[in-house]
């Protein structure tokens, strides 16, 4: 999905690249922060990111100039032989002359108005060619604009271009996925027993369900899971399904759009290690009694993740 | 040159005065409320870097004081710093004394009143939700009142006047009365429940077009036309140098206030604003730049053979990078209404950037460099310091770039994480709270630039005080000009312009059929064409609790810091869930879209969370979130809901269209309290004890209902407010 604009822009915007590989050296070490790489992935979104950085680095150059011409100013000599020096015979003056169509301060007197108010007295310079020019092809652009969106079948609507993005996104997850072998869901997830990854579940636990659940699993906003009390099943499976489609009813939310499949594997089985660990101030127990089962088989899943991982990398090459 | 009239041997020269008095006084309330309001915007900006400083008061929330830092400094100081201009300079071009001095001091008392009541009723939670309209309906009345004052008292001068022509700066002064008294008029249309609440008598699209249609030329009329007007006074003055081009002047004053009206629409790109009105906004938009470039063209050409004065004189020196800031702001305007632009920098801090460009280069910088000039002469001597002039502009560059700067940046990277996906197709930063944090040092810089922007204002005060201290002020500037004769010769090969320069009252009504004319072709067929609102039959009024949540809603602010408008992206419904339609906000007097993301969109928060959450997050934001930036708010948990309000509150939404039963406002009171007990009971089920009564009730039912109407045959009121087991 890609409009004339798109096009329009990334054409004008293919000098800029070389500026922004520098520019994005210098913000990636400022920040620290990846997520400009990650898009990059993305055809569409790097073209609007140059574009952005075409904008930020047209002003930067403005604010440069201004701030040269101020030190110029500042601790140079007058810029009065430098506006002359324009004036002086040769091909850029020539331009120059061509693109301001401007009058000479010390011809001035020729474009002098008998306008005179409290002293300010007007000139009468053509208005410059290169602002009607600027101001003509905004019109034309206008008019363009509107054609090619509203006139035209060519231009997609807001709606449309949503249903294009979804489409797209779907298209490339469903082909990621499906390279994807054994992707874990609520049918065949089991516990995980590795300390990484029940770390990693514990990382996930305390960033996400802490704030409801309570710290150490006792229970708060939502309910306590030490005990052996589960609302809607204490199996591997169940906790594991609670989280992907949450309860929303009881305020529970779905956990699917936010955690992989291995995330909520991990973060499952790191809840049930909570269990019977007794912390301070528990909530009451709710639900029906869940008789701990036996171990269930340990997965490998440092096996599964580097699979993964390598499919990973292969995708975006 | 000499005007023709002069040769002439009968005239009769007239001795007058001018009125500086007034002038005096507008400066003083300019730098004084200039102060005030940048210092509330500086604790507003570190509020977002501590939220312990509004130190646990409600008053001084941000909700609360980030609406009295636009309005102090846009109404208040550049409000001000207008006046204290055009009473300068009007007085000087048409030479002839102010009207009626009677007029000139009710317009600044007035004035200085509504700023007043402006500050003391926005801490109090008094506001109409509507961004840069936020002030009360009495309030409203009393700016049209003191603004009629202020255009009568111009134009009697202008008629008055002993200058047959009218120069280019008055000409943007008439536009700017006609216009801002359309705006301010329309948009304040409002249904008065009591004292100080009203509600807006436009709902959802319609008022968000209104708004914005107001917002967006609060900018052009109030910061930008009245400023040009004092650009073309101030430059050639301080520069000593003739005005560039008048024949730009002209081309670049009618566009201008042509195509300025238009552009309110792109404030809503991918809202649920009708497409076409969208794309109105974005081409105006882009036609916006040559007319506008056109005023910075004759500002900066106008000092073509002085730039060595540049160097040493601190009024043009602001006033060079003052109209640079004009040009960089109206060229990056127009960009971020391109659609492709706009995905990416709304909601974040790409906007504040902006406007800051705009405010504090632009605004700022004229206002300086016009009382750097003005003030000496005033009274009558030298300024007192040009060292510390020259110090304050340095320190007040710097004071930008430090704000700007980690703006676009923070903008800039919240943006990208906000759309980052996994290769799962999972939200890269589903914790919207991660995108927050990591803008905080980002922060810290703009709080660092906004106090060494502040702090040259501070300098500039001590010097203008040091100046006036070592002069004699003038209060009458003795003047004369000859007397304007009935007997003109129409000169030949007039240029056709002069004609309209010379009638002021025609000016004027051209002025005001250019403005309309835009507004009418948006705002008409958004209000008559039903196709533009496709009705949905789900979408039900509020309850009256629900209704007296927003309310709350209302008067804490929250509309600064959280969106109530899902973008049709995959990055914001993957997020929030699905996009908003137009029908949702049929209900919403007044919307509740907002412009900027600090916190999450709440539009389809309803029902996400349990009410227990609300409570918890309410009281304590980083019980639920921690880090979370939000200040908590206990007050909710004190202060009562104003149930004897109700019945007036649904009558009044029942006069504006909303479809309540004729018998309802008198039922509305029990419905209240039976919606607050199950809450407070379903709270209580889990494990918190709270009075039905509480106003955190009401928000609670609010919230839960937001975005639920759409959810199908689950979203019925009742379930939608007390979903529990």
């Amino acid at each position: 999905m890609k409009n004339i604009f798109k096009k329009l822009f990334s054409k004008s915007m293919v000098s800029l690249v070389l500026v922004w590989l520098a520019d994005e050296a210098v913000t990636s070490a400022q920040t620290g922060e990846s997520a400009l790489e990650e898009m990059a992935s993305n055809d569409t979104f790097l073209w609007m990111i140059l574009v952005l950085e075409g904008l930020l680095i047209t002003i930067g150059l403005i604010l440069i100039v201004v701030i040269l011409k101020m030190n110029h100013i500042l601790f140079g000599q007058a810029v009065a032989e430098a506006e002359e020096a324009v004036a002086a015979p040769g091909i850029f003056a020539e331009w120059w002359q061509k693109l301001t169509d401007i009058v000479p301060v010390d011809k001035e007197e020729e474009v002098m108005t008998d306008h005179e108010y409290d002293g300010i007295i007007e000139l009468d310079n053509n208005l410059p060619p290169w602002w009607k020019m600027l101001f003509n092809a905004s019109i034309v652009f206008a008019a363009v604009y509107i054609g090619y969106y509203h006139f035209s079948d060519a231009g997609p609507s807001s709606q449309e271009e949503y249903i294009a993005e979804m489409r797209q996104a779907e298209a490339e997850v469903s082909a990621y996925m499906a390279q994807r072998a054994n992707a874990v869901d609520e049918l065949n997830v089991v516990t995980v027993e590795e300390e990484a990854a029940l770390a990693e579940g514990k990382k996930i636990f305390d960033a996400n369900c802490a704030a409801c659940h309570g710290r150490e699993g006792q229970g708060g906003v939502g309910p306590n899971v030490t005990d052996n009390y589960w609302i809607h099943g204490g199996d591997i499976k169940d906790v594991f399904k609670t989280i992907k489609y949450g309860v929303p009813a009881k305020g529970m939310i779905p956990w699917k759009s936010q955690l992989s499949p291995s995330q909520m594997q991990k973060v499952a089985s790191y809840i049930l290690t909570l269990v019977g660990t007794d912390p301070a101030n528990p909530k009451e127990p709710q639900g029906e009694y869940y008789a701990p089962a036996g171990k269930e088989e340990p997965t490998n899943i440092s096996d599964n993740e580097s699979e993964a991982n390598k499919q990973n990398l292969s995708l975006r090459q | 040159m000499k005007n023709p009239e002069i040769s002439k041997l009968d005239i009769k020269f007239d001795q007058f005065s001018y009125d500086n008095a007034i002038v005096r006084k507008f400066v003083i309330a300019c730098v004084v409320f200039g102060i005030v309001g940048m210092l509330v915007g500086l604790i507003a900006a570190l509020q977002l870097v501590f939220p312990a400083l509004n130190f646990g008061i409600e008053y001084t929330t941000f909700g609360r004081i980030r609406p009295l830092h636009t309005n102090a400094v846009i109404f208040a100081f550049v409000g001000n710093g207008i006046f204290a201009g055009v009473y300068y300079s009007l007085q000087r071009l048409v030479k002839a004394r102010m009207f009626n001095d009677t007029l000139s001091n009710i317009h600044f008392w007035g004035w200085q009143l509504i700023i007043l009541a402006a500050a003391i009723s926005l801490p109090l939670g008094f506001t109409t939700g509507k961004e840069y309209a936020e002030l009360e309906w009495p309030i409203d009345i009393a700016i049209a009142l003191i603004w009629v004052v202020f255009g009568w008292n111009m134009f009697g001068t202008i008629l008055k006047r002993r200058e047959r022509h009218l120069y280019v700066a008055v000409w943007f002064y008439i536009a700017t009365f006609v216009t801002v008294a359309v705006l301010h008029i329309v948009n304040s249309f409002e249904l008065p429940v009591s004292f100080m609440k009203s509600y807006s008598w436009y709902a959802g699209v319609q008022d968000a077009l209104v708004q914005w249609w107001y917002g967006h030329n609060a900018v052009a009329f109030f910061l930008t036309t009245p400023y040009l007007g004092l650009m073309y006074y101030f430059v050639p003055k301080a520069a000593n140098r003739p005005v560039y081009s008048y024949r730009l002047s002209i081309i670049h004053f009618w566009a201008l206030i042509f195509l300025y009206i238009w552009a309110g629409p792109h404030h809503l790109l991918y809202s649920a604003l009708p497409d076409w009105a969208q794309s109105l906004g974005t081409v105006f938009s882009i036609m916006l730049i040559a007319p506008s470039w056109g005023g910075m063209l004759n500002g900066l050409l106008t000092l073509r053979g002085v730039w060595d004065r540049v160097r040493e004189d601190p009024v043009l020196k602001f006033m060079v990078v003052a109209i640079t800031a004009y040009g960089m702001s109206t060229f990056e305007g127009p960009m971020l209404s391109l659609k492709n632009f706009n995905a990416i920098t709304h909601f974040t801090d790409w906007t504040i950037a902006h406007v800051h460009v705009g405010g504090l280069g632009w605004n700022g910088f004229l206002t300086f460099g016009m009382l750097y000039w003005m003030v000496p002469k005033l009274y009558g001597n030298k300024l007192h310091s040009r060292g510390l002039a020259n110090f304050h502009f340095w320190i007040g560059t710097m004071g930008i770039l430090f704000y700007v700067l980690p703006m676009w940046w923070a903008g800039f990277t919240q943006s990208l994480m906000w759309k980052e996906f996994t290769a799962e197709g999972m939200l890269a930063y589903p914790n919207f709270l991660e995108t927050v944090t990591q803008l905080k040092p980002l922060y810290a810089m703009r709080a660092f630039g906004g106090a060494l922007y502040l702090t040259g204002v501070i300098v500039m005060v001590y010097n203008l005080v040091k100046t006036a201290q070592a002069g004699k002020f003038i209060s009458e500037e003795k003047a004369t000009a000859p007397a304007l004769n009935n007997i003109f010769e129409k000169p030949m090969n007039e240029f056709w312009h002069r004609t309209i320069e010379r009638r002021p009252v025609q000016l004027l009504l051209l002025s005001l059929v250019m403005i309309l004319i835009g507004g009418l072709v948006e705002m008409v067929p958004t209000f008559l064409v039903k196709s533009n609102v496709p009705s949905i039959a789900s979408v039900m009024p509020y309850t009256p609790l629900e209704l007296q949540g927003r309310d709350v809603y209302i008067q804490e602010g929250c509309y600064n810091c959280h969106s109530q408008m899902i973008r049709p992206f995959r990055s914001e419904t993957e997020r929030y869930g699905e996009y908003s339609k137009a029908g949702e906000f049929v209900y919403d007097h007044p919307f509740q879209w907002g412009s900027k993301r600090t916190g999450p969109d709440l539009h389809r928060v309803g029902g996400k969370y349990p009410d227990s959450w609300h409570y918890s997050h309410m009281l304590d934001p980083e019980s639920m979130s921690p880090n979370s930036i939000m200040p908590p708010y206990p007050w909710l948990f004190e202060k009562d809901i104003d149930k004897a309000s109700t019945p007036t509150k649904i009558a009044a939404m029942r006069t504006l269209g909303v479809p309540y039963d004729e018998d309802f406002p008198e039922k509305s009171i029990a419905d209240l309290e039976a919606q607050a007990e199950k809450i407070a009971a379903n709270l209580k089920e889990q494990g918190y004890e709270v009075s039905s009564d509480r106003q955190i009730v009401a928000l609670i039912a609010y919230l839960q209902r937001l975005g639920t109407d759409i959810k199908g045959e689950k979203a019925t009121t009742e379930e939608g407010t007390t979903a529990s087991n």
